[in-house]
């Protein structure tokens, strides 16, 4: 009795020792990504191509089961149609969606059920609705994070420059068409000059040219041989060419990029351009980063220092040679930049105008003329205009605005300060 | 008196660890345990035991293998589309090992002076390391059986190892001079031997062994007799069924009973006519089944952290070797029936949760669903002691000579929970709360050993 009892003990102690192995075995899986998403249209109008969503599917045996996909839309007033699509053989399921006037981002709801009403996913399509009736915000690049853009008037071409890369606009001002060229992924600057040649300037100290409009490139010179790195890079009307960058001072081609000089006699150490004109006298006056403005009588290659009144962090020449200054305005309560204007760079000049600011961003004060208009882009003001440099009138009032860009036909982009979306306006349609 | 004893015994065991394990099975295969003991008389019950034992200690950890169904009948029409999966459709990551050594017990035994002896030792017992074989440092991963993701080899082990060992077994004498008996020993290691779980090495042996006492024969040779009416020591040999549960959790519904094992040995010394001391080594199989959503398999936790809905059903295991200490009263006619309580000790050698989770990861990009067969050792989780109150009751039948029948319901509740503290989350702090609560009916041979 006492044997049966122990052995029945270590037969239990063993027993349920041991037992199945852990183990995972995938059951199902199912994979959603969007389809036609991002897409870009006239408020009001279809999207391009079908939107939808492209299902991929894991299953351990059995066969597919069909599935689901109901459509809604949740943002910027647009419509979709069809509502409901099943999938079955084929991964896409794919609708037709027009844009609304509400808003520029547009939203649709894409919820997958399987064939038992179990909820597998649900996830939102995004599109943007342009309108030239209003400010848009578009917060999918390459706007939202440009760095630069120019516009050629004798090709009739605007490109962007940003994080991206290099971009062609499209038949719709909206439209930005990637370079296919993998070498302008690292761009940096873009300028052009009066006979309608595009300059790059990209990440690795190097300098492209363009004649044709954009569709092919040439790298010409590297103006720092041995330099890698990004410059401050702008060509003036007389088409000289014209770079700096951290410890190395001005350079100068005025052989479309071929040969570089270094012409700093009269600079102040360690000169980097902020802004720079030629007149039409041959004058050539420059405001550094340093607040310093200085003018060359000589087409560049001496300078002479001026003493202009506050603090410049703004240049402008006008057609006409009347220089603009936008200075620094530090008033309790009313920070901004006092507008400052002259007849030649070193006449008189008098005050004109106090534009308010959140901040002070030296040399990215933009100006731009279109129909007999200028538009001002004032870093943490916005966009204002004006026709002499007297009067400023609010266009519209943006205090996150970082840079203002416009292209010939009257598209305004400008860049927020958090590289958060692009603002974007249209002011006239020409095409 | 023979003071002197001379055996060898052989048997085989059962290797495992003791730390701070918390996922995967770790598989105790049976090793060779040989060796020879030497036992020196103390007293008429109290032997001095030690010997040289050589055993073979072989480890497997399982950890969990994976399959997506591949090789079944596929997804109809539909694209075939994997992107997150490093791994082939299916792989395990078996690991083992092996330790060979060399072991010097040294006990204090405990034997009964019966024909047929129950003996009971414990000591502690060094180790020396003769080999190890060591798996790779990383999960290595299997496909097709071919070892395809490796790592370096780089392991080390103490040379030497120490630990308590623990015996208990019958004797019985086939003539004057030899005895042959079966023994099961526990080693608990204390060095620690697999640094990535802070584990140290355990084993558990059963033996038989064959003995020699004609080294030094007085010629005396005394089984005393067992009047049970004279006898102040009694035993019960005694074995049973638990209903353990958890109480004082925060999902309390989510859990159950289970049914588990339970026996051992329980000694009694009659202060009188009606009370006696009482004081047994059981072995307890407590633990639990939890039926719910949490994202762990052997408790229940939320998961609002997380896009995974989980559905558990598994089976949590809590192996404890339990010392009660109880005061006994006997009454009735013939002292027929008896009532007991007091306090116990539990020491948790073994914990794991067994069963089936399912797993649904719902994101905008993604639905999943796995089946996860769940085999995790959890003692990295559970506390290694835990102690608190038992009430019992029961009747004695006599059935043979002097030996009793003995039945006897018993129930027990621990006084301190029974987790680690997991850390400061959440969801490691939800339901930690566990305190054991047990249900056991046991059947018992009551007989008189001096």
């Amino acid at each position: 009795m006492t044997r049966a009892i122990v052995l029945f003990f270590l037969l239990a102690v063993l027993g349920g020792c041991e037992g199945h192995d852990p183990h995972v075995r995938l059951l199902e899986r199912y994979s959603f990504s969007d389809a036609g998403a991002r897409q870009r249209t006239y408020a009001g109008e279809e999207f391009p191509d079908s939107a939808g969503i492209q299902i991929y599917a894991l299953r351990a045996g059995g066969t597919a089961k069909p599935l689901r996909v109901e459509y809604e839309v949740t943002k910027g007033g647009g419509s979709v149609n069809p509502r409901v699509v099943m999938v079955q053989d084929a991964n896409l399921a794919l609708t037709r969606w027009t844009g609304g006037q509400a808003s520029t981002l547009q939203e649709m709801r894409a919820r997958v059920y399987d064939s038992d009403g179990e909820l597998l996913s649900s996830r939102q399509l995004r599109g943007l609705a342009f309108s030239e009736a209003r400010w848009d915000s578009c917060i999918y690049p390459p706007e939202r994070g440009m760095i630069d853009m120019a516009w050629s008037p004798i090709h009739d071409t605007t490109l962007l420059v940003s994080g991206q890369g290099l971009f062609i606009q499209g038949n719709r001002y909206f439209d930005w068409l990637p370079h296919p060229d993998p070498e302008f992924k690292d761009t940096r600057n873009i300028e052009v000059d009066t006979r309608g040649n595009f300059y790059i300037g990209d990440n690795d100290g190097s300098i492209h040219k363009s004649t044709d409009g954009g569709a092919t490139w040439q790298a010409i010179s590297k103006p720092i041989p041995g330099f890698q790195g990004v410059f401050d890079f702008t060509v003036t009307r007389n088409d000289h060419l014209w770079m700096t960058t951290y410890y190395h001072s001005i350079r100068c081609s005025r052989d479309g990029g071929t040969s570089w000089s270094v012409d700093t006699a009269g600079l102040a150490k360690d000169e980097r351009i902020g802004d720079i004109y030629s007149l039409s006298d041959g004058t050539i006056v420059m405001m550094s980063l340093n607040s310093n403005v200085y003018q060359s009588m000589d087409d560049g290659h001496t300078w002479q220092p001026l003493d202009l009144p506050g603090k410049p962090f703004g240049l402008f020449v006008t057609p006409d040679d009347e220089i603009v200054v936008f200075a620094l305005a530090i008033t309790p309560g009313n920070n901004g930049y006092a507008v400052y204007k002259a007849q030649t760079p070193g006449g008189e000049y008098q005050k004109t105008a106090h534009i308010p600011s959140e901040f002070g961003a030296r040399s990215l004060i933009h100006v731009y003329s279109h129909e007999g208009l200028y538009y001002v882009g004032i870093p943490g003001a916005g966009v204002y205009t004006t026709t002499a440099f007297e009067d400023f009138e609010i266009f519209k009032r943006l205090p996150r605005l970082f840079e203002l860009f416009m292209s010939g036909e009257g598209l305004l982009i400008g860049t927020h300060t958090q590289h958060k979306k692009a603002y974007y306006k249209k002011i006239a349609r020409n095409r | 008196m023979n003071r002197f004893s001379v055996g060898l015994h052989s048997g085989i065991n059962f290797a495992s660890l003791q730390g701070k394990l918390k996922q995967g099975k770790w598989e105790s295969n049976s090793g060779a345990i040989n060796g020879l003991y030497f036992e020196y008389a103390l007293s008429d019950h109290f032997d001095l035991h030690t010997g040289l034992i050589h055993e073979s200690l072989y480890l497997t950890h399982k950890d969990y293998s994976y399959s997506n169904g591949r090789d079944e009948p596929g997804p109809g029409p539909w694209h075939l589309f994997n992107p997150d999966v490093l791994y082939p459709s299916s792989y395990n990551s078996n690991r083992h090992w092996n330790f060979n050594m060399y072991r010097i017990p040294l006990q204090i035994q405990f034997h009964t002076q019966t024909r047929l002896r129950f003996e009971l030792a414990a000591g502690t017992s060094f180790g020396f390391l003769v080999q190890a074989v060591a798996p790779h440092n990383s999960c290595p991963i299997y496909y097709n059986e071919q070892n395809i993701i490796r790592a370096n080899e780089d392991a080390s082990f103490p040379e030497h190892d120490w630990g308590y060992y623990y015996s208990a077994g019958i004797d019985y004498p086939v003539d004057k001079q030899w005895t042959i008996g079966v023994a099961g020993n526990y080693y608990s290691g204390s060095r620690e031997f697999l640094e990535h779980t802070a584990s140290r090495l355990e084993s558990l042996a059963f033996m038989l062994n064959v003995e020699y006492s004609g080294i030094h024969d007085d010629g005396i040779k005394t089984y005393h007799s067992r009047d049970s009416l004279k006898s102040k020591w009694f035993i019960t040999y005694k074995t049973g069924m638990l209903l353990s549960n958890h109480r004082g959790n925060q999902f309390q519904n989510s859990y159950s009973p289970r049914i588990g094992l339970s026996g051992g040995i329980a000694f009694y010394y009659h202060l009188d006519e009606s009370f006696s001391l009482q004081a047994e080594l059981l072995y307890q199989r407590k633990g639990y089944h939890l039926e719910d959503s949490s994202r762990y398999p052997y408790r229940m936790a939320t998961s609002p952290d997380i896009p995974v809905q989980f559905d558990n059903d598994t089976r949590v295991d809590l192996d404890y070797f339990t010392l009660p200490v109880l005061l006994n009263v006997r009454f009735g006619q013939n002292e027929v029936f008896f009532m007991n309580g007091g306090f116990y000790y539990s020491f948790n050698f073994n914990a794991r949760a067994t069963g089936t989770q399912y797993e649904t990861h719902i994101t905008s990009n993604t639905y999943q669903r796995k089946k996860l067969r769940i085999y995790d050792h959890m003692e990295g989780y559970i506390k290694d002691g835990d102690w608190g109150w038992v009430l019992g009751a029961g009747l004695r039948l006599p059935v043979w000579g002097s030996a009793d029948l003995e039945l006897e319901l018993r129930y027990d509740q621990s006084f301190t929970d029974n987790y680690q503290n997991l850390g400061d989350r959440e969801y490691m702090r939800e339901d930690r709360a566990f305190f054991n609560e047990g249900l056991q009916l046991m059947v018992g041979i009551h007989v008189p050993i001096y």
